[in-house]
């Protein structure tokens, strides 16, 4: 192998490609080690991972939005809350229990709202979110209402539970890594091109033969079940689930991951979430400004790497171009 | 053997009639052409066959089978397949990429196959990829695989488009105006590709406006003037149909081109 600044310079490119995604993995790492504070906004971090993996199998791959998600990740949260803490059931079979719900309540509400179009499905997906909120809230016997269901236990299997701090965040990271490695393999597969073909031209993929009303359908169901499992994720971590954890700020929050991190990229979503989930961290004292950081910080993004932090590779290459006016490009 | 035909075809929009009892049939063999004037129903006529547009009035047979009102995916599976007048690429996705979309109907790995890559699901992977390149390869983009679709120039996008197409193995290949805006030696290129996919035994229907490329690529033609078919027959018997220069207005030199 040669050295030509060619080769170190595209060397370099390929290590920008990957440094976002491998500075996140290491600052999981670090609090895994460290094991202090930072345990639970790190925890909190990978749990939206999830929740903004399947968002962005949805909205990345499919190219279509959903106002909509907390819903699903509330059919998690309150199925495995619940059946838990109210009747007792192991964790796992609650959470099952929870993902099947959710599976039939995504068939049932994108089976008629997938045919409408871009406004008209971002309308219908918001409406559906505050629908599963005013439920939650009026459903005073199941959900007891706007003071929650507290005393829900932690995660474990028969005696085996996960109560500390450390080995919850261990299993956290596992399941966001298994997480983001199954958005990976639909996105490179007969599934995952059907997907990008029907977000670049819907009639380029029809005349194609590609189903496209059953796709969306099914990358549907596919991002609420990634919402079903993060939201039973939550309650066992934080052992307590009220209304309030699953309103449309649940949405903006992953909104801002998303194309912070990268949207249409497999490890976006892990970036933005880490990202985002330590930003409150270093603006502690602006905790007033909150929604206002997100919103400078969603803008910006849009404007200057549309591509998010996950394609920073091509923002520094973009820069490159700009800054030395290209020599090679014959008068 | 009748590939396609179609039976006293008509689409109005409002007031408009943009075809208007158009009747005829194409052979399994060789390669057929659509022209008339802009504006004639050319591509209206392929959005009722393709199923994009179902027809106001009248059928379409594709291999003597009924398919009026299918969903264009279901036509698309049955071995119709189309382009557009407008290049629709997936413009993000790798010229490869594009391609091994195109292998959609002719694979079946689903989300379970996807997530645990049985071994019949990587062999079919790797053949989608391995005929993706054969593909590109037919309309000389090989070397060109890992480029953002994107990034090419117009004309290979043209092409692009075909190899796409040309991955569903489809029987009868629709072209809407292929050799628009290509220059004059990208459509002699085109037309060669276009013979080849015809003698590698798949149908082809094209709209044209390239008189040359016409002349040259087509056996059959089929002429609209007004959402009506004027004329019908071998390139020198429409060259010399007296409707079809008038259509043409003052076009002989066009039709001679
Ligand atoms: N969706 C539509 N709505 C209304 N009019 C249309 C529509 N599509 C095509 N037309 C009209 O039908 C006529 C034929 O159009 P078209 O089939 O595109 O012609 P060509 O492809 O031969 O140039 C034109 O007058 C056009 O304006
Ligand atoms: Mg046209």
């Amino acid at each position: 192998m040669t050295n030509s600044p060619a080769t170190i310079s595209s060397k370099l490119m390929a290590a920008l490609r990957h440094a976002p995604a491998i500075a996140a993995a290491g600052m999981v790492a670090y609090a895994i080690a460290d094991g202090g504070y930072i345990v639970t906004v790190v925890g909190f971090g990978l749990i939206y991972t999830i929740f903004v993996a399947g968002l962005n199998i949805f909205m990345g791959y499919a190219g279509q939005t959903s106002f909509g998600q907390n819903a699903f990740a509330a059919i998690g949260a309150y199925a495995s809350a619940v059946l838990t803490a109210t009747y007792g059931w192991p964790p796992l079979l609650a959470a099952l229990a929870g993902i099947v719900a959710t599976a039939i309540c995504a068939f049932v509400i994108g089976y008629p709202t997938l045919r409408l179009k871009g406004h008209y499905l971002a309308m219908a997906t918001l409406a559906i979110g505050l629908i599963i909120y005013e439920v939650a809230v009026q459903w005073q016997s199941v959900t007891n209402g706007y003071m929650g269901i507290s005393g829900i236990p932690a995660l474990g299997i028969g005696h085996y539970e996960l109560l500390s701090d450390r080995a919850q965040l261990i299993f956290l990271a596992i399941m966001a890594v298994l997480s983001l490695a199954a958005s990976w393999l639909l996105r490179h597969s007969r599934f995952g091109r059907a997907l990008v073909a029907l977000s670049g031209s819907e009639d380029a993929a029809r005349a194609l033969g590609i189903n496209v009303r059953q796709y969306k359908l099914t990358a549907f169901i596919i991002s609420a079940i990634y919402a079903s499992i993060s939201g039973t994720l939550f309650v066992h971590i934080v052992g307590f689930i009220s209304p309030e954890m699953i309103g449309m700020n649940m949405v903006i929050l992953a909104f801002t991951m998303l194309y912070v991190g990268g949207i249409g990229t497999t490890t976006g979503p892990l970036i933005g979430a880490i990202v985002i989930g330590l930003l409150p961290e270093s603006i502690r004292s602006f905790k007033d400004y909150q929604d206002l950081v997100y919103g400078a910080a969603l803008i910006l993004i849009l404007i200057y790497a549309p591509g998010g932090i996950a394609s920073l590779d091509q923002v520094v290459k973009k820069l490159l171009r700009t800054k030395a006016p290209a020599k090679e490009v014959a008068p | 053997m009748i590939r396609l035909r179609v039976e006293h075809l008509t689409k109005r929009f409002g007031g408009l009639v943009a075809n208007s009892d158009v009747t005829f049939s194409i052979n399994a063999a060789g390669v057929s052409a659509v022209i008339g004037p802009n504006g004639a129903g050319k591509t209206t006529l392929f959005n009722m066959i393709s199923g994009f547009s179902p027809p106001t009035e009248g059928r379409v047979f594709f291999n003597e089978q009924e398919i009026t009102g299918l969903e264009p995916e279901e036509i698309a599976t049955r071995g119709l397949v189309r382009t557009f007048q407008l290049t629709q690429l997936f413009q993000n996705q790798s010229v490869l990429e594009n391609v091994m979309i195109g292998r959609h109907v002719r694979t079946k790995a689903g989300v379970i196959g996807a997530l645990l890559r049985p071994r019949w699901v990587r062999d079919e992977e790797r053949q989608t990829e391995q005929r993706s390149h054969e593909l590109l390869d037919l309309v000389g983009l090989g070397a060109q695989a890992d480029m953002l679709a994107s990034t090419l120039p117009y004309g290979q996008q043209r092409l692009l488009e075909i190899a796409r197409a040309m991955a569903t193995d489809p029987q009868l290949l629709m072209l809407d105006e292929p050799a628009a805006g290509l220059n004059h030696e990208e459509t002699e290129k085109l037309s060669q590709i276009i013979r080849r996919i015809s003698d590698l035994g798949t149908t082809v229907l094209l709209i044209e406006h390239d008189m040359r490329l016409v002349m040259n690529t087509a056996d059959h033609i089929v002429v609209l003037n007004f959402g009506r078919k004027i004329a019908e027959g071998s390139p020198s018997h429409i060259q010399a149909d007296k409707d079809v220069i008038e259509a043409y207005l003052g076009g002989t030199e066009m039709l001679d081109a």
